[in-house]
């Protein structure tokens, strides 16, 4: 594999970061993220009972994000009323819920300059624990730089 | 056809009804025991007249005659243990339950040495046919054998459940995968996106959008249309041309509320009369010719517990049967309106729309009819399972609301109506909820807010709204509670349904506290203004906060904003119009 890197251009940046990733296992680093907006739960989705997990495929260049796709997102939609069913057409629709905040997240981002990389980077949003009268702000675990967890407590608005 | 030519009806205290004359030519009677359990159901082809204080028929009923034993004095756990049929007591049936209130056996009480032409006995099992089982699927009807061998009696069944519920036996029955089923080895079944049966045995089945059928077809031609009157009854039927001159058409009529049919009319004027035991379903017709007042019974019936129809006489075809519900020829399935039950394998062909009750497990099988205790219960709607009969089928919270939100509805206020009408079709999932509680202190009701991704179109979203009325509440301000409440509804469906599939939304709809609870307050204004009545709110000192009669618009308007600036420790709401409180749904706040 390393004889490989004397290629050149974009795809020598891919191959290196595989090359990192690979002996990462054995105890190398991935890139070290600078800066970064906090991410939260998106409030459509919290609102609408939507959960899941979103995993995105980052390419980093000189420290800048060239290329953030999901690579796959698996929701749960859920009924308060637990009334409805929804299928895999409903979650699919649903999904982007999750995945465009993700990806809009994820691309505030900056690495330590010169840092090179793809990995991919798993967004996991929960909603647990007591419902609230009003939203409360998430808890929010980093571990960046690959993964994002955002639980939020389910809150529903009470009129009298 | 008119019922009141020549008779009239009288009701017990408690609203059941006591006994009705028909058109100069039938009498019927109903009793009660002390439990409003009812102890004697009658009809006789003649009129008799009563005094006022409801006696019952209390003599030979000729057209119908049963004496229901519901174990009152002995028994505490109310279940039906036996239908005795004064007419032919060759006739009267048995039941017997498991521990879980089930059916385990029906039985005639003559065996076959007294009468084998009339005997039929039938032992049910659920989950496991010789172990049984929690789950509630009925898994066999088997014949009784010794004294009951040589009787006559349904097919049975004998199936295995799936884990989902769903029967199964080799390949006879299949299901989709929202959970209908789509064969049981003599017809299939089509279903809609919204899960209402499209066709099956060569006729398609149309809906209207409450979810109503009405029309069938045939070949791409309409057969049968379907006429309902405002409260949901079938008024008429006729033929694809609508031709109220053909052997096609029916027009019907009820009793009360509920829909209790009592009458057929057939396009040259011949009347029939419904004889319905305690489920409502019709167990006599007695045929009054045109001009005639001389009743003849042409239709005489009994039925398994599930439904399965076992027919003595039968000159005057009809098709209302099993708890009065529309069984159609074509399949021999009954309509209940939200789904379709299968009388054969004793099971709705459509899982419940609605949930069941944690407390009552029985009712978390989703395709069980009525708990399994079909000589007790009844399901009107396909949707929620409710004690006894149509008397008494709804609660008299559930009927005092509907009530008063078809009042609401009736209204000329457009408020008004559009706060009822937020409530939806009561047989539809709307994701509106309606319970009746302690809704807080000082407050006739409250609504929580919810969101889910709309079941009928995954592009949308749909509020989710648990409205709770106070127990008890009555009258004018029962009306103004519903559309106080209402309203909010209202307010959070029309945010609600402006969300787009990228999460925008028009944030104009998504109101203040002080915008719904002014929107709302303003209908308690008007219906206690219509109905000529007025209320105070909250603790608002020396000079109370009155809205309704007598109050003009401009010191309700007053009345309003003092209340909502009260603490809610006064029963307020701490808002004003310049310090409005959260908007409805408050984590929404992307804008347009």
């Amino acid at each position: 594999m390393f004889l490989r890197t004397i290629c050149t251009g974009i795809k020598l940046l891919t191959v290196v970061a595989v090359a990192t990733a690979m002996t990462s296992t054995e105890g190398v680093h991935y890139p070290t993220v600078i800066a970064g907006e906090i991410p939260l739960y998106p409030s459509l989705a919290r609102t609408a009972h939507i959960t899941g997990t979103v995993r995105i495929l980052l390419a980093v260049k000189d420290g800048s994000i060239i290329n953030a796709d999901v690579k796959s997102a698996e929701v749960q939609v859920t009924d308060p009323s637990h009334r409805a069913v929804y299928d895999d057409k409903a979650r699919a629709i649903a999904s982007r819920q999750l995945s465009e905040p993700s990806v809009a997240n994820v691309k505030t981002w900056r690495f330590e300059p010169g840092s090179n990389a793809s990995l991919t980077v798993t967004y996991i949003y929960r909603i647990e624990g007591d419902v609230t009268s009003s939203p409360e702000n998430p808890i929010v675990e980093l571990e960046l730089p690959r993964f994002v967890r955002v639980t939020a407590k389910p809150f529903k608005p009470t009129r009298d | 056809m008119n019922l009141s030519s020549g008779g009239n009806g009288k009701n017990w205290a408690g609203g059941a009804p006591c006994w009705a004359a028909y058109n100069a030519a039938i009498t019927a009677a109903e009793t009660y025991n002390g439990r409003l359990q009812p102890s004697t159901m009658q009809a006789t082809g003649s009129v008799l007249t009563y005094s006022g204080y409801c006696p019952g028929l209390g003599q030979t009923g000729n057209l119908l005659d049963l004496t229901f034993n519901l174990n009152y004095g002995s028994g505490d756990n109310g279940d039906l243990i036996g239908v005795t049929n004064n007419r032919d007591t060759t006739r009267s049936q048995n039941f017997g339950y498991d521990v879980l209130n089930r059916i385990a056996e029906a039985q005639t009480t003559s065996t076959y040495s007294v009468s084998p032409s009339h005997c039929w006995g039938e032992s049910y099992q659920f989950d496991n046919y010789t172990t049984g089982g929690p789950w509630g699927n009925l898994t066999a009807i088997t014949p009784m054998t010794g004294n009951y061998t040589g009787c006559t009696q349904e097919s049975g069944i004998s199936v295995i459940a799936t884990a989902q519920n769903q029967i199964s036996n080799a390949t006879t029955y299949g299901y989709d995968t929202a959970g209908n089923m789509t064969a049981n080895g003599s017809n299939t079944y089509t279903y809609d996106a919204e899960n209402h049966l499209a066709s099956t045995a060569g006729v398609t089945y149309i809906y209207d959008g409450d979810g109503k059928r009405v029309e069938k077809a045939q070949s791409g031609t309409v057969t049968k249309i379907y006429w309902y009157g405002t409260d949901g009854n079938v008024l008429d039927e006729t033929d694809g041309t609508g031709s109220t001159g053909n052997s096609a058409f029916s027009e019907y009529v009820y009793l009360n509320s509920q829909g209790q049919r009592i009458a057929r009319r057939d396009s040259s004027n011949n009347a029939y009369y419904y004889g319905s035991d305690h489920l409502g379903t019709s167990r006599v017709l007695a045929e009054v010719p045109s001009g005639s007042t001389t009743a003849t019974l042409c239709y005489d019936a009994d039925f398994y517990p599930f439904g399965g129809e076992r027919v003595y006489t039968n000159s005057c075809t009809q098709t209302y049967k099993f708890t009065g519900k529309e069984r159609d020829p074509e399949s021999g399935l009954d309509n209940f309106a939200a789904r379709y039950d299968s009388s054969s394998t004793g099971r709705f062909m459509s899982p419940d729309p609605l949930g069941g009750q944690l407390l009552d497990p029985q009712t978390l099988n989703k395709y069980s009819y009525a708990r399994n205790d079909p000589g007790d219960l009844t399901d009107p709607t396909g949707l929620y399972t409710c004690k006894d009969d149509h008397n008494k089928c709804q609660t008299k919270e559930d009927i005092a609301f509907e009530k008063a939100r078809q009042q609401a509805l009736k209204s000329k206020d457009p408020k008004e109506q559009r706060a009822a009408k937020s409530y939806g079709n009561p047989t539809k999932d709307n994701g509106v909820t309606v319970q009746f509680g302690n809704p807080g202190t000082g407050r006739g009701g409250a609504t929580t807010s919810d969101l889910r991704v709309d079941p009928n179109d995954s592009s949308k979203f749909q509020a989710v709204e648990t409205v709770t009325i106070r127990s008890g509440d009555s009258g004018e301000s029962l009306v103004a509670d519903v559309t106080h409440e209402g309203s909010h509804v209202a307010d959070a469906q029309e945010f609600a349904a402006t969300i787009d599939s990228t999460g925008a939304a028009d944030q104009s709809k998504n109101l203040t506290t002080y915008q719904t609870e002014l929107n709302a307050y303003l209908l308690n204004q008007s219906v206690l203004t219509a109905g000529n009545e007025k209320r105070s709110y909250g603790d608002c000192g020396k000079d109370p906060c009155i809205l309704g009669a007598g109050v003009s618009a401009a010191q309700a308007l007053e009345n309003i904003n003092r209340l909502l600036a009260l603490p809610e420790s006064k029963g307020g709401y701490n808002v004003t119009p310049n310090d409005q409180g959260p908007l409805l749904y408050p984590s929404l706040t992307i804008p347009k």
